[in-house]
């Protein structure tokens, strides 16, 4: 079996090291290419993090601005490592955001500390969960049997082991990935057929 | 690309639900920042736990309120600004069924008033002469004292509610307190939960005081699960008084025999959810 340390894609090496390369020799094109191959992975883990889509949408902008100052000025230490390089950046730039945000907030009472991700989720997000839940219903009610519902529920909901489940409803792990697999890939198909979503409030 | 190990381990589900260690997640951030297939995952992982959620959020509005009889949701509305509504609520769940039953009693009675029933039974059908049979709603008596023990019965029940109800209302003595501290053995390996509590005969409520460990979060949700593992009840944006504690107020009609659990989870203003805790108890009849 793989293990964690060969998640990076094979070829991605490659790819990563000619980028900063060609970027480095002042090739426009490549930073075009540097762009469009890691904006979306970068935008999903901002806003994963920030929990602000505009703020992410910021932070990712200032993240490629500064990767491709250093690459064309003096490219950077494992140009294989490319990837790395741009979500630590990113990182960092996030918590400076965070730490700026925190002392600007120091001495400030209980009723001005930061809300929660989502207390009060708007109109559009109220809909947009609400064509989500109707989808998972769909999914829900063409799923085999309702063991297989409940491993969904135990598993995304009441958030248990995928050891504990199998042992406790007798299932090989090969039928509970079967069962997430299939249900992921029903989401996702009706996700493709209701068309693009529009983008997430925050 | 060697997706195995993702697969096999739900790297991207658990990513989703914030169950990486540190270093798992930075490099599947690594990985996923060019690879669209994993992000298509991320992204319909991220949708069907949103929506199972939801989906689970209203399965438990719709069994509290069946299993509570109304009564929790009215409490709760009772303490708030919709009380008005709240009282509304319960006079139409209150009286609606009786209203209904009267109005049946009272059509009934007319019938039977209007068609009076012979004393003396029906002669026997002469073969010469055959008599049509008599239609079957001529005798309506049976059905109205059925229906006279239904109202009753109703009466019955919109008292007792209206009793719990005004109990709800009234300032509660000796509510049931559990503190509850977090348990420290490694998930799925729970042992028998230490804290025991027993359910009186009639409804009332019970505090669960749960003492929040490990780091400070601004916000906190809670998830109550019942002895079947599913999620019984649960709240979001919870704080942690000055004392460190976090406390519930539960209507006992949420329990039943059997072994509980709250997961307590951390909602870190830039961050995913975190579990923080996980506390148990047993209820016994």
């Amino acid at each position: 079996m793989a293990t964690p340390e060969t998640l990076l894609e094979p070829g991605e090496e490659e790819i990563a090291a000619g980028l900063v390369r060609r970027i480095g020799e002042g090739d426009t094109r490549a930073e075009g290419e540097l762009v469009e191959r890691y904006s979306r992975g970068l935008l999903y883990m901002l806003r994963r993090r920030a929990g602000d889509p505009a703020l992410a949408d910021d932070l990712h902008q200032e993240t490629f601005r500064i990767v491709l100052e250093r690459l064309r000025r003096q490219g950077i230490e494992d140009p294989a490592r490319l990837s790395g390089f741009i979500l630590q950046t990113a990182r960092n730039l996030f918590l400076g955001d965070y730490r700026k945000k925190t002392r600007r907030g120091e001495g400030h009472d209980v009723e001005e500390s930061p809300e929660p991700a989502d207390p009060a989720p708007g109109q559009l997000t109220g809909v947009l969960r609400r064509e989500e839940a109707a989808r998972v219903r769909q999914v829900l009610a063409e799923m085999g049997t309702d063991r297989d519902r409940q491993i969904l529920f135990r598993f995304y909901i009441a958030e248990e082991d995928k050891e504990a489940i199998c042992a406790d409803l007798g299932l090989s792990s090969l039928h509970f990935n079967r069962v997430l697999f299939r249900a992921r890939e029903r989401f996702k198909s009706l996700m493709t057929r209701a068309g693009p979503a529009p983008e997430r409030p925050g | 690309m060697d997706h195995s190990y993702i697969d096999e381990q739900q790297v991207a589900e658990r990513y989703v639900l914030g169950q990486l260690s540190q270093e798992e997640a930075d490099l599947f951030e690594e990985h996923y920042l060019h690879c669209t297939q994993c992000l298509d995952r991320l992204e319909a992982a991220e949708g069907l736990q949103r929506g199972l959620e939801r989906v689970a959020e209203e399965e438990v509005a719709r069994a509290v309120v069946a299993r509570a009889g109304v009564l929790a949701a009215v409490g709760r509305l009772l303490r708030s600004r919709q009380a008005p509504l709240a009282v509304t609520l319960l006079l139409l769940v209150a009286l609606l069924p009786s209203g209904l039953l009267l109005w049946r009693v009272n059509d009934l009675e007319q019938a039977v008033e209007s068609r009076p029933v012979s004393s003396t039974p029906a002669p026997s059908p002469s073969p010469a002469t055959p008599t049509p049979p008599l239609p079957p709603a001529v005798d309506l008596r049976p059905e109205l004292e059925a229906v006279r023990g239904e109202l009753a019965e109703e009466r019955r029940r919109s008292e007792e509610l209206a009793g719990e109800l005004s109990r709800a209302r009234e300032p509660q003595v000796n509510v049931p307190i559990l503190t509850l501290a977090p348990e420290r053995s490694a998930p799925g390996q729970e042992d028998e939960p230490t804290h025991r509590v027993s359910l009186a005969a009639s409804p009332e409520w019970i505090v669960l005081a749960l003492e929040v460990g490990g780091p400070d979060h601004p916000f906190y949700r809670a998830v109550l699960t019942g002895p079947d593992r599913q999620p019984v009840w649960q709240a979001s944006g919870l704080q942690a008084d000055a004392t460190g504690l976090i406390t519930l107020s539960l209507p006992t009609s949420l329990l039943r025999a059997g072994d509980f659990a709250v997961r307590l989870e951390g909602m870190p203003a830039a961050a995913s959810p975190v579990t923080v805790a996980r506390f148990s108890f047993r209820v016994t009849p």
